[in-house]
């Protein structure tokens, strides 16, 4: 099943002199249980283009659809909705709520998704022993290593159950053994649990781990190879 | 919810700041709002208690019990006109008076026994039987001073005592402690104190009416002061904000009250503006996972209730505390009606300080949670 379709999409910012086109007819489909990584050097549009998909920026032109919802169709209110229920975001540099608790940094989605609280918390339990943090899960974000916030993150982008997962640059802060553990978590619980995934990176050691790999220059998306 | 009670419960030091500010222009409010309170009741008690609807001055005594002056005869003039269903009399002798050889400041007010005018508070003791001379009422104040039931105050300048065979409540004048006479003791002590007055027959300051169920209080003061033609009638509202100093004591407490609690939406308005600034980063992650604006502002709404409600627990609980070593010559009331309002008033101010930082948090753009930047 195709789980995102970005259909023609361009991203103009500002007008006239200061126009820059960020996203230039960007096409790209991912499947379910597919895991893509999507290269670039800075600059590149690589980050304006996960906010497009993950409905944080509306495209100038084109459309996104994940699954059957044409996201790009929603109201703003809709789209925020949407995430939270269907869309889950690792961001760079873990960006856990800093005094919430390892447990309630997953837990906080029973507030913010449609998700019953008991189906949340049961999952958020699963999910921190599968990560290896049932010891850790009473500690503040200040209290763990930056593994460990990581794999947080990586609970709480899973926790509510969403059909798409959204990556930003998941090794920037952390160094190469410590970031290599952490993208091979991130697609293993992605490849598990059949979730489509995309991961974006300018660190070529890491689309190793995933199924296919998009490069973005310009705001041009290049090629595609399996 | 979840993440705003964490939130207060983890940053501690941080909330116990805000709420100590809170806290702290509570406290100060209560006290200036019990002092306020504490003026008026100590100011007005006399004219509270008698529980008249109004009172007839004469016209060239300017709404002033001590100016005034009418002739008792108008009394039955007064009493006769339609509408009022009973009227009193009422003299009022700003005195010194002794006991034990200490001397403090009393007014001795002169009454009609089983009138209107006669306080209504009477808490020990009975009222003085109408004709019954050198006897009297205390206000329960003079308590502090060492009178009781049977004990005698001797007028500086006089050579009657007054036996004090009851204690009213809540009937001070001015602040000074009260000694409620009939009309007759009040004269004959007023002719020894104050000589001047001697000769000019017997007078009352005012005249306290009551007027009958369903009269209109307008009409009867105009018809009042139409019969008699020299005379000024007022409600007894009126007549109290009259009392000197009351209506500006009043208004200058209720300035300082009103700015202080400007102040309170002012903290509480920089307070979330800071922390929102602080948090950005926070709540732009919090809004790309999905929170809506309206749990972000109901969470701020919460914390604001939280901090004000605490604010003003703590704020009360020192009030009371400083109450507890006040002098009890400083006159500080503390009613549960002023301390409900303020509570209202504090909470409604947190609320309005914490909606100042809505649109904050309204335009954190989520895209700003990607690429680092948050």
């Amino acid at each position: 099943m195709t789980a995102l379709i970005v259909d023609d999409v361009t991203k103009v910012y500002g007008s006239g002199h200061t126009e820059v086109r960020a996203l230039c007819h960007a096409t790209l489909e991912l499947r379910d249980n597919e895991f893509l990584a999507l290269l670039g050097p800075s600059g590149s549009g690589k980050t304006t283009l996960l906010s497009v998909i993950g409905g944080l920026l509306s495209p100038t032109e084109g459309t996104v659809t994940i699954g059957e919802t044409a996201l790009t169709e929603l109201s703003k209110k809709e789209q925020t909705r949407f995430r939270a229920n269907r869309v889950g975001f690792v961001f760079q540099g873990f960006n856990l709520v800093p005094f919430l608790t390892a447990r309630e940094n997953l837990t906080v989605m029973a507030s913010i998704s449609d998700a019953p609280r008991a189906e949340i918390e049961d999952r958020a339990d699963q999910l921190l022993d599968e990560l290896g943090l049932t010891d850790r899960r009473d500690n503040l974000p200040e209290e763990l290593s930056g593994g460990e916030r990581q794999r947080v993150a990586i609970g709480r982008a899973l926790v509510s159950d969403p059909e798409l997962i959204l990556v930003d640059e998941p090794t920037a802060s952390l160094d190469t053994e410590l970031g290599t553990q952490v993208v091979q978590l991130l697609a293993s619980e992605i490849k598990s649990r059949g979730k489509a995934g995309i991961m974006v990176t300018h660190d070529l050691r890491m689309v190793e781990y995933t199924d296919r790999t998009v490069r973005i220059l310009d705001g041009e998306l290049l090629d595609a190879s399996d | 919810m979840q993440l705003a009670l964490a939130e207060i419960r983890r940053r501690r030091g941080r909330w116990a700041s805000i709420i100590g500010a809170i806290a702290f222009i509570v406290f100060l409010v209560l006290i200036l709002a019990a002092l306020a309170d504490g003026l008026f009741i100590g100011s007005t008690g006399a004219l509270r208690s008698s529980e008249a609807d109004g009172l007839v001055y004469s016209a060239d005594g300017r709404r002033s019990l001590v100016r005034s002056e009418l002739p008792i005869d108008d009394l039955s003039s007064v009493a006769a006109i339609d509408g009022v269903a009973d009227a009193g009399a009422l003299g009022v002798l700003l005195a010194t008076a002794a006991t034990d050889g200490d001397l403090f400041d009393i007014a001795v007010i002169g009454h009609l026994p089983g009138a209107v005018g006669e306080p209504t508070t009477l808490a020990d003791g009975r009222p003085p039987s109408p004709g019954e001379r050198h006897v009297g009422m205390a206000d329960l104040s003079l308590r502090d001073k060492g009178i009781e039931l049977g004990s005698f105050v001797l007028l500086t300048g006089s050579a009657q005592p007054v036996e004090v065979i009851g204690f009213v409540s809540d009937a001070r004048y001015l602040l000074a402690d009260t000694l409620w006479v009939t009309l007759e003791t009040w004269e004959s002590l007023r002719f020894e104190i104050r000589p001047e007055t001697r000769g000019r027959g017997s007078v009352a300051q005012a005249f306290p009416i009551r007027i009958a169920e369903g009269a209109d209080l307008e009409t009867v003061a105009a018809a009042v002061d139409a019969a008699l033609g020299t005379t000024e009638t007022v409600s007894t509202d009126q007549a109290i904000l009259s009392l000197p100093g009351v209506e500006q004591q009043a208004s200058t407490f209720t300035a300082i009250i009103v700015v202080s609690f400007i102040v309170v939406g002012i903290v509480i308005a920089l307070f979330f503006a800071l922390i929102t600034l602080e948090k950005r980063g926070q709540l732009a992650i919090l809004k790309a996972i999905g929170s809506s604006n309206s749990l972000l502002l109901r969470g701020v709404l919460v914390q604001a209730l939280i901090a004000t409600v605490a604010g003003y627990v703590l704020g009360f609980g020192l009030s009371r505390l400083l109450a507890l070593v006040l002098p009890p010559a400083v006159p500080v009331e503390f009613l549960a009606g002023t301390a409900r309002t303020l509570f209202l008033a504090t909470i409604v101010m947190g609320a309005v300080g914490a909606v100042l930082s809505f649109r904050r948090i309204i335009h954190i753009d989520p895209a700003s949670a990607l690429g680092g930047e948050a």
